[in-house]
């Protein structure tokens, strides 16, 4: 990855937990920014692991309403607030899926007006967006790095929330070569958070 | 550090990131974790770090935009843990300023507004797509008898119902169709419109496009003026799961179909954003 890049990517990390300790103090303006920000990662994904759009604007509601209301749980020696962020989302959309409610086929739809509140969008956020176009990039580029079973491996626990040894009985491969692909998978996958000098 | 040097909590790691420990491992690994393990502490970081790459290469797509305005209003009215409201499906607007619209995802906003509307008001699908192209404005109605049959029904009412559009590419630019298909019976219905009658020693071909190739999902022919205008067929994917399908496309072919498709392709159409 570049340098420049990861820089900048470690910057927001740092304006992240800035906006989280605002968040603490309830700054609505803050929550308002964080959401700006990975909204637009975050509803792909509900989307891409609940299908429905519908439970996809659930999910993503739910995720930044947990944020305002529990930023205190946020463990700041597991990772920085965004993959805390997604992986609230990631683990609601999975919970959802396997959820009984979620299998039920009848369901009402309730509409409702929304308001209009003022753009809170600014041009530091504006920037943020782009830097996390620019790294997705990357991690684009660098998941070529992968095997195709690795991939698929890694896309099935992630997506489709399937336990190594369901992978392993869909795949019909041994266990241990499901958990092998994976633990190389991820050492790949994180190899794009390092800087190539210090990259295994 | 050595493998050998890997304390056994480390493997659980993983899977603990993933949701997948059973509750008795799951409570053993977090009191380890609250004993103040360093090392597993380290490890989940980085493997949280790790995961949350993965959404970043799907496409980044904005919700609708009504829908931080609601969130906005819930944490003003101070309510705890409100009920998510839903919103109004008509007027999704994504921001095309920060991210273009990817066209798979309509698929998927399509899908939803149709379930919908096919619940409500019958089999009559109008102007639903009006947002994604002049092409889709000519919508055709589901054809009765078909959308009466009780398989096509199965698949419209499913709850996870995908609609895929295939559009027309050289020699049939203005044909187009799609695919609605339920991905967890693999049940299908392909539409087409304005696709050439087919030659009397040809049929057309559908492929399902995976990361690794496309693979035969059956032939068809379009013989009748009725079918040139609407074609209807009811297909089963059975060639994979949902996650390998990267798209759809349909080939002119041989009698008997081809193991390869040929160029031509006469009708294309993505699952997922590009990767
Ligand atoms: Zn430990």
């Amino acid at each position: 990855m570049l340098p420049a890049l990861l820089s900048q990517r470690n910057e927001q990390n740092k304006q992240d937990a800035d906006l989280l300790k605002r968040i603490q103090r309830r700054d609505q303006q803050a929550l308002a920014l964080l959401y700006d920000r990975y909204s637009p990662v975050l509803y792909p994904l509900a989307l891409r692991i609940v299908v429905s759009t519908e439970e996809a604007e659930n999910l993503v509601q739910e995720v930044f309403l947990h944020v305002w209301e529990k930023s205190n749980g946020y463990p700041a020696d597991r990772g920085s607030v965004y993959s805390w962020i997604v992986a609230l989302c990631r683990n609601r959309a999975i919970d959802r899926l396997r959820s009984k409610e979620f299998k039920k086929k009848s369901r009402e739809v309730e509409t409702k007006e929304a308001q209009i509140v003022a753009d809170l969008s600014m041009d530091t956020n504006t920037r943020a967006i782009l830097v996390m176009k620019g790294y997705a990039e990357s991690v684009r580029a660098a998941l070529k790095n992968l095997s195709k079973l690795e991939v698929k491996i890694l896309e099935m626990s992630y997506y489709e929330g399937h336990s190594q040894s369901e992978i392993a009985r869909i795949l019909r491969m041994p266990l241990g070569t499901v958990k092998t692909k994976m633990r190389k998978g991820i050492q790949k996958l994180r190899a794009v958070t390092r800087r190539e000098d210090e990259a295994a | 550090m050595k493998p050998e040097e890997r304390h056994t909590h480390l493997e659980l790691c993983i899977p603990y990131v993933f949701g997948r420990l059973n509750p008795g491992n799951r409570k053993q690994f977090e009191t380890h974790l609250g004993s103040g393990c360093a090392e597993c502490s380290k490890e989940l970081a980085q493997l949280y770090e790790a995961m949350a790459l993965l959404p970043l290469t799907i496409h980044q797509q904005q919700p609708p935009q009504q829908l931080k305005g609601i969130l906005m209003q819930r944490i003003g009215s101070g309510k705890e843990a409100p009920e998510p409201v839903r919103i109004r499906t008509e007027q999704r607007m994504p921001d095309a300023a920060v991210s273009p619209p990817q066209r798979p995802w309509f698929g998927y906003a399509i899908a939803f507004v149709l379930l919908v509307i096919i619940v409500a008001l019958g089999i009559y699908v109008n102007d639903l797509f009006r947002t994604v192209g002049a092409q889709e404005q000519t919508i055709v109605e589901l054809r009765t008898e078909l959308a009466h049959s009780a398989e096509v029904e199965k698949i419209l009412q499913a709850r996870r119902v995908e609609i895929v559009l295939l559009n027309g590419y050289e020699p049939s630019s203005t044909a187009f169709g799609r695919i609605i298909w339920d991905p967890l019976t693999k049940n299908a219905v392909i539409q087409v419109s304005g696709l050439p009658a087919t030659p009397d020693d040809k049929v057309y071909q559908l492929w399902v496009v995976k990361r690794d190739g496309p693979v035969n999902a059956g032939v068809f022919t379009v013989t009748s003026e009725k079918d040139r205008k609407n074609f209807f067929e009811l297909v089963s994917l059975t060639v994979g799961e949902r996650y390998e399908f990267e798209g759809f496309m349909v080939t002119l072919e041989s009698k008997g179909g081809a193991a390869q498709p040929t160029e031509p392709k006469y009708l294309m159409g993505t699952t997922k954003a590009q990767q």
